[in-house]
């Protein structure tokens, strides 16, 4: 399969080729929309429910789309802002019977370590705008120009609750496991 | 020594990925049926105008004319009956046909009834 480009999209709907837009940003970006929404509910019927809602909402806002922004960035959007809203709506997120914060996904696409399990349990105590900022700029690489527009945050404001998410992650996960030495891998 | 790798542990395989553009392409077919064309969607309005419009004039209608009186009187002639009666719909004694008919009548119904 071959990944349809920005331009490609940008092409389609610039000329009104909506269904055609539509479907090479889903051929390109469907995984990535799952990954981010997994990431923010967790679960993996959940994220699947995210990534279709929002997809309906991209299709009715996308003959609105201004094209002053690259469309993964205002798809981002449009998934995290969906998972948000999902999330608040369930009272019961990553918390287990013992009331022990977990913040593990549960999916069969997720695979991780003992290091990787902690760093989402350390993810899990981060006030939710460090946590998608750290997610956006660690795990996805973004730029922060993007994740700005994604979030609805300055860069300003994005570098420093991303320093703080660094902080804070490097406390909560060498409360889980003093072995843990960050100062080697900066 | 652990090193974090920016990996973040989840892997959507082909087949998934499919699965995924799959549930996005029907979120889309759905979403393009039930939306509702925007020249139907005037029909539409235009037609809830009119229902109302009607409505409010059949109300008026209702409440500003002048309308008969509720007692509905039944004039029943003598024609009527008489057919009435010889239907056999009526059920008279003989004395109440004696006093209702005349002795013209009554020997009409009697000669009617030997037939």
């Amino acid at each position: 399969m071959s990944k349809a480009t920005e331009e490609s999209i940008h092409e389609a709907w610039s000329s009104h080729a909506y269904d055609q837009a539509f479907s090479l940003m889903a051929q390109c970006y469907a995984s990535d929309f799952y990954r981010t929404a997994l990431r923010i509910v967790l679960d993996h019927a959940t994220a699947q429910d995210v990534v279709q809602e929002a997809s309906v909402k991209m299709w009715r806002a996308l003959p609105k789309f201004k094209g002053d922004s690259k469309f993964s960035t205002w798809a981002y959007r449009i998934v995290v802002n969906e998972a948000l809203g999902t999330l608040r709506k369930s009272k019961n997120f990553h918390r287990s019977l013992d009331g022990v914060d977990i913040g593990v996904p549960d999916s069969p696409y997720f695979e991780a370590d003992r290091l990787l399990a902690d760093l989402y349990r350390a993810l899990a105590n981060l006030p939710e705008r460090q946590r998608l900022t750290f997610q956006l700029r660690y795990f996805d690489a973004k730029p922060y120009s993007d994740i700005s527009e994604i979030l609805g945050t300055s860069v300003g404001g994005l570098k420093a609750n991303y320093h703080h998410a660094v902080e804070r992650i490097k406390r909560e996960m060498s409360e889980l496991n003093p072995d843990y030495d960050f100062e080697s891998n900066e | 020594m652990n090193k974090m790798s920016k990996y973040d542990g989840i892997h959507v395989p082909p087949e998934a990925h499919q699965d995924l553009v799959a549930h996005m392409m029907a979120a889309m077919d759905i979403s393009q049926r039930t939306a509702v064309p925007s020249s139907r969607r005037r029909i539409r309005t235009l037609s809830l105008w009119a229902a109302s419009v009607a409505a409010l004039w059949a109300v008026g209608i209702f409440l500003f004319t002048d309308r008969p009186g509720t007692e509905s009187d039944v004039w029943v002639t003598d024609d009527l009956a008489w057919e009435v009666f010889q239907a056999g719909e009526l059920e008279l004694s003989v004395d109440e046909a004696a006093a209702l008919l005349d002795e013209s009548e009554l020997t009409q119904i009697l000669a009617d009834l030997t037939y």
